[in-house]
């Protein structure tokens, strides 16, 4: 062994040691645990909220590419409507930032009164539920207003 | 348990059972004798007819290679035991003196193992190279 | 540098015990100083093997052949690029890459959750650091790569002349960055198992850590495939070979996981089975290691000459009885939030994929394992052969192939009848024309008529997946058909690309069925000048060329290549006699078109100039490597991140117009 490779070996146990021990001896801003379990939770809720969203987007993709029936599509997603009507208020007594749910219930209303405008038109030709600014059916296609 | 279950757990038995079916028959109809060349020599008789692997070592004894036909003959042994091998196919890159091969095929009448695969072993292993010369 | 490598080892070995030991110290008593100092400590380990794999890339780039391991996969006329290969060409070197990927994936892994998952993080640093210190046991006392001789050698034996092909160059690494990966998912499972946050947030963290080893496995495969076919010249691109199976089995279950975790994030089902398959392809991919390393399989001899296999079985038995006990021990916290709510739905078509995914892993397993098996149950040695695992495998993958065509037709929840009978109808219809029109042009093969039929079906499904897709989202939006289809694609990166991903598999299952089900294989005598036919091709051997290059001598054969009369290509089979080596190897000529490769070989020559072919004719073999490649864009697609993902959740605003957009 060389006095070049002592050298290094050294100088590697010893950057080794103290990279690993130094926040042993610096134990000063260590208080981040309590803080991080609140998140936790708070974070869990917006995890499910984000999980029901995506099932409602699928849900209508669905709808739209025409793989669920109207009434099943309706009933299914009032269910989970509900389901995050729920979260929304669980998040609201965990998250000390209100408007943050604010910006949130506004927009399961936005979906609510989108559903609820869509309801309200249907396919001439096949009947199917329809958005409100819909240029074609999305099942079978009807052109239903002149293109601009 | 709901019926929706009831028709899941039935449906999922039919392709359980299928696959163990599958298997079963599968491998009945393609085993084959796994064995050093020891243990081929001591049963040459009982094994005739069967398919059988064998695995062991290139032996010094002449190689015949005859290029026309594709015929490679030559004998596999290890320790005292060996049996000749007839092959006819591709002499495989690795093959020399010395190289583990693994042979499949049958036992023939004259105690000629008649190998209808010969393998040598496969370098994506990594095994350490023999030293040569 | 040698002694550096050597003691950089030693010291990973030490930091990694020190992880281990203060992490859960750490946790037990709360001291979240002594979590942070593991977690340096696995950056430290990361540092320390990253030292010693320069110092011996530095000992085999200044050919010091003192180091046994440089002597026997290097000598001094390679050039750079193999010399480079050579790192990882032999047992100690590809050790030395798989810890080095490893501890390179811990690094990242530790580094992303420095304020995330912390409850987790104290059980992922040891589990991961677990498995280095397997490796580098392995590395410091049975296989050392810095092992000195007492007489270095003037020159070096060199690198297996079969390997130096720059497929060979790049297949191992990418088979280590697959099976090594799945160590990270696995670190999590045991990180939610034993810190007792099983909810799905653990699920998230892992999406992409299975999709990148899976994407690095499923290039290995088909790499190792593509090596198979062109250097190893027997014409085929797998043989069920154990080695090979060993790089199959966690691919399936990774497959299958990848599948089944997405019922997992939308409803919270699947619990236990999804941190099973997580366990089992961790395994699997330890297994495959040990199977390939430990030579247990192919030479009866081996498992009492290897001492690696020890060390893989003591590890393997001791990892799953922790995963299996942790999980035994949660299964109460572990029940589905949801129920099944129908048969005909897209959760039910996943279950069955997983039923056939884990089915054909537990084939190749039984299959790969029977002579062990049958040995310590009927005292002999029986293995079974190829036609085994076509015989099982095939229909278990045409009936995926069919469900990965049927799976997307039905909702997600609960599918009506009546709209899978419609959105059956056409594709089933294109398959039948398709079908008719194969049998009329002359197709009379069954199994490759199915097949093909199954192969339409799934195409036409996906094809109208994409074209309805985009027609919903352009009623909605508006705008052309291709802005409509392109901002379908960006919504939803993790559907598109796996129906890409599926069209890849589509590409390789056309491929597989054309090569094996109309391969033309001729054994062919020619004298020079001589003439013959193997299928539509004409072929007249020309001459025999010499060449001698500094590391070998090749002879090659001219075959000239015609069909209808008409002049292909000219193809040049050779033969190259490596002398460090000692040893001849085959270069395969080939002629690749959409329609067939023509792969000859030259198996032997007489002085005379007579020469022995090997000839195939390998129908729409191409559509096997372009499957591939599409298989790879798709799972990129998957992979990439979803943009403005992280603004739709918090940011004021956005959320209203992002869903009324998306509402349509």
């Amino acid at each position: 062994m060389n006095t070049a490779d002592i050298v290094v070996i050294v100088v590697m146990a010893i950057g080794l040691v103290a990279w690993i021990g130094e926040p042993v001896v610096r134990r000063g801003r260590m208080q981040e645990a309590a803080a991080d379990a609140h998140d936790d939770a708070i974070e869990r809720l917006i995890l499910q909220k984000e999980t029901l969203y995506t099932a409602i987007r699928d849900l209508d993709f669905d709808h739209q590419t025409g793989k669920v029936d109207a009434e099943d599509h309706v009933a299914l997603r009032r269910q989970m409507e509900a389901e995050a009507a729920d979260i929304l208020r669980q998040l609201d007594l965990a998250d000390p930032l209100a408007d943050l749910d604010l910006v949130a219930e506004r927009e399961i209303l936005a979906y609510r009164r989108k559903e609820d405008a869509a309801s309200e038109d249907t396919c001439p030709t096949c009947g199917t539920d329809l958005a409100a600014d819909a240029t074609y059916c999305p099942i079978c296609g009807q052109l239903l207003k002149p293109a601009v | 348990m709901s019926k929706q279950h009831v028709k899941l757990s039935i449906g999922a038995a039919i392709v359980v059972a299928s696959m163990v079916y599958l298997m079963f028959s599968g491998a009945t109809g393609s085993t084959m004798y796994y064995m050093t060349v020891p243990e081929l020599h001591q049963q040459v008789a009982a094994m005739q007819g069967e398919a059988i692997r064998v695995s062991g070592k290139v032996t010094a004894d002449p190689i015949h290679w005859d290029v026309r036909n594709l015929q490679l003959t030559f004998t596999m042994g290890e320790g005292e035991a060996s049996v000749p091998v007839s092959y006819k196919g591709v002499k495989p890159d690795m093959f020399q003196i010395g190289a583990d091969v693994i042979v499949e095929g049958q036992i023939g009448q004259d105690g000629t193992l008649i190998a209808s695969h010969l393998m040598t072993s496969c370098p994506s292993k990594y095994e350490e190279e023999k030293p040569t010369s | 540098m040698n002694d550096v490598g050597g003691a950089a080892l030693q010291f990973a070995f030490v930091a990694a015990l020190y992880a281990i030991a203060t992490a859960l110290i750490g946790v037990r008593t709360g001291r979240q100083e002594l979590i942070r100092s593991a977690e340096r400590a696995t950056f430290g380990v990361f540092a320390l093997v990253s030292v010693a794999m320069i110092a011996l890339l530095f000992a085999i780039l200044t050919h010091d052949f003192r180091v046994q391991y440089v002597t026997s996969v290097s000598n001094l006329s390679m050039p750079i690029f193999y010399l480079i290969a050579s790192l990882w060409g032999g047992q100690e070197g590809s050790m030395l890459l798989w810890l080095w990927v490893l501890t390179l994936y811990g690094a990242i892994a530790v580094a992303q959750n420095l304020h995330r998952n912390r409850e987790l993080m104290p059980y992922v640093v040891p589990t991961l650091m677990a498995t280095s210190i397997l490796f580098l046991a392995i590395l410091i006392f049975a296989e050392n790569p810095f092992h000195e001789l007492a007489q270095a050698p003037l020159d070096g034996q060199g690198l297996n002349p079969l390997l130096q092909n720059p497929l060979m160059v790049i297949h191992p690494p990418n088979l280590y960055l697959g099976f090594v990966g799945f160590a990270v998912p696995f670190s999590f499972a045991i990180g939610a198992l034993a810190s007792g946050r099983l909810d799905s947030q653990w699920i998230r963290s892992i999406r992409r850590w299975t999709l990148i080893p899976w994407l690095f496995l499923t290039v290995g495969i088909l790499l190792g495939g593509q090596w198979a076919y062109v250097e190893l010249g027997w014409g085929g691109y797998w043989a069920w070979d154990p080695v090979e199976n060993a790089s199959l089995l966690p691919w399936l279950t990774a497959t299958a996981f990848l599948h089944s975790v997405m019922i997992q994030e939308k409803k919270g089902m699947l619990k236990v089975w999804n941190m099973s398959l997580v366990i089992l392809t961790y395994g699997l991919s330890i297994f495959g290691t040990f199977l390939t390393r430990s030579g247990v399989i192919s030479s009866v001899h081996a498992f009492a000459e290897s001492s690696l296999g020890v060390y893989f079985l003591i590890y393997l038995a001791i990892a799953l009885t922790i995963a299996v006990a942790l999980l035994v021990w949660r299964l109460p916290e572990l029940r589905s939030d949801h129920r099944l709510e129908s048969v005909l739905s897209r959760e039910s078509s996943f279950l069955f994929n997983n039923l056939f995914f884990v089915g054909i892993m537990f084939s190749v397993l039984w299959g790969t394992m029977f002579p062990i098996i049958s040995e310590a149950v009927r005292g002999v040695k029986i293995s079974v052969a190829a036609p085994f695992f076509n015989q099982v495998n095939v229909p278990l993958g045409l009936a995926l192939l069919l469900l990965s065509g049927v799976c997307p037709l039905i909702a997600w929840r609960r599918g009506s009848v009546r709209n899978f009978q419609r959105n059956f109808l056409n594709p089933l219809v294109v398959s039948l024309l398709g079908v008719a029109v194969l049998y009329g042009s002359g197709i009379r093969h069954v199994v490759a008529l199915i097949s093909l039929s199954i192969c339409l079906f799934t195409f036409s499904t996906i094809v109208l997946e994409f074209y309805r897709g985009t027609r919903a989202r352009r009623a909605s939006t508006g705008g052309t058909a291709w802005q409509a289809f392109f901002s379908l694609m960006t919504r939803n990166r993790r559907r598109y690309g796996g129906y890409t991903i599926h069209f890849g598999v589509v590409l390789i299952f056309v491929g597989i069925t054309g090569s094996s089900a109309y391969k033309i294989e001729r054994d062919i005598v020619l004298d020079p000048m001589e003439q013959t036919t193997v299928g539509d091709f004409a072929l007249r051997y020309e001459t025999l060329e010499s060449d001698l290059q500094p590391t070998h001598e090749s002879i090659r054969a001219r075959v000239e290549v015609s069909r209808n009369g008409r002049y292909v290509t000219t193809l040049f089979p050779e033969r190259r006699f490596y002398f460090a080596q000692n040893q001849p190897t085959t270069e395969v000529a080939l002629r690749t078109s959409l329609l067939e490769d023509l792969y000859i070989i030259l198996a032997g020559f007489e002085p005379s100039g007579t020469a022995t072919f090997k000839v195939f004719v390998n129908p729409l073999m191409v559509w096997l490597w372009l499957g591939g490649l599409v298989m790879i864009i798709g799972t990129l697609i998957a992979i990439w991140p979803e943009r403005g993902q992280s603004a739709r959740i918090g940011a004021p605003g956005t959320p209203t117009t992002e869903t009324a957009a998306e509402q349509g």
